[in-house]
């Protein structure tokens, strides 16, 4: 896995400068900036097709994990706090 | 129709109480599956008696004991309730969980897609209360 993301990271487009310096600074500030948002939210999971590639934009919820798979809790999350859940019957297109 | 989680801040536990929708108290827990699926389980506590529902109370067992190890859960329809079948021992490798705080993962999940009931604004609590025509 080390070496896959060390290769991936190393990829650099040859256009990719010249793209860069034909912006204006604060745009190339505001990207720099995406990008390091991107590279925290961004986790290479071993052995996961397609996963590594689409970072982690979004957290589903749902009423159990994955049917019939196996799954792992994670042991701190939420552990020591309860939240106040409202459940519904909503469709998707009703929702904001 | 989709069944959905909404949080709901405390503020506003009466005001949805006003309009008839009651909030239950849930514990949140964040789950791989071994390809790597991310998901947040809310399970529904016990109410004021002590009264938890079965599924939910074996569901919550089940998640529990998946801090160790990985387990798949099942219906057993006859005792309605779950019951956990654990892997081999080495059979999965450990989990690799995103280096998110917990309050980014929560937003995520509830605020980012309008799931955080925290105003009467909110265009869910007007849709229930009949002012989404404001």
């Amino acid at each position: 896995m080390a070496r896959k993301v060390e290769a991936t990271n190393n990829v650099e487009p040859a256009d990719e400068d010249a793209g860069a310096a034909a912006l204006p600074s604060e745009q190339v500030d505001a990207l720099d900036a995406d990008e390091a948002e991107f590279r925290a939210l961004r986790r290479d999971l071993p052995g996961v097709k397609g996963a590594s590639a689409t970072g982690i934009v979004a957290m589903p919820v749902g009423k159990t994990p994955a049917k019939n798979e196996f799954f792992r809790t994670h042991r701190e999350f939420g552990r020591s706090y309860r939240s106040l859940i409202w459940k519904s019957a909503w469709s998707d297109s009703s929702s904001r | 129709m989709e069944r959905q989680f909404f949080a709901v801040t405390s503020d506003m536990v009466e005001n949805l109480h006003g309009i008839g929708i009651s909030v239950t108290e849930h514990v949140l827990y964040l789950t791989v599956t071994s390809r790597g699926a991310i998901r947040i389980v809310p399970v529904r506590q016990a109410n004021a008696d002590g009264d938890q529902n079965e599924y939910h109370r074996t569901k919550e067992i089940g998640l529990v004991q998946a801090i160790d190890e990985w387990v798949r859960l099942y219906t057993d329809q006859e005792n309605r309730c779950y019951k956990v079948f654990t892997a081999p021992a080495g059979r999965f490798s450990e989990p690799q969980w995103p280096e998110l705080k917990e309050a980014k993962i929560f937003g995520l999940a509830f605020r980012d897609k309008g799931r955080l009931v925290d105003s009467a604004e909110h265009p869910l609590f007007k849709k229930w209360a009949a002012r989404d025509s404001d």
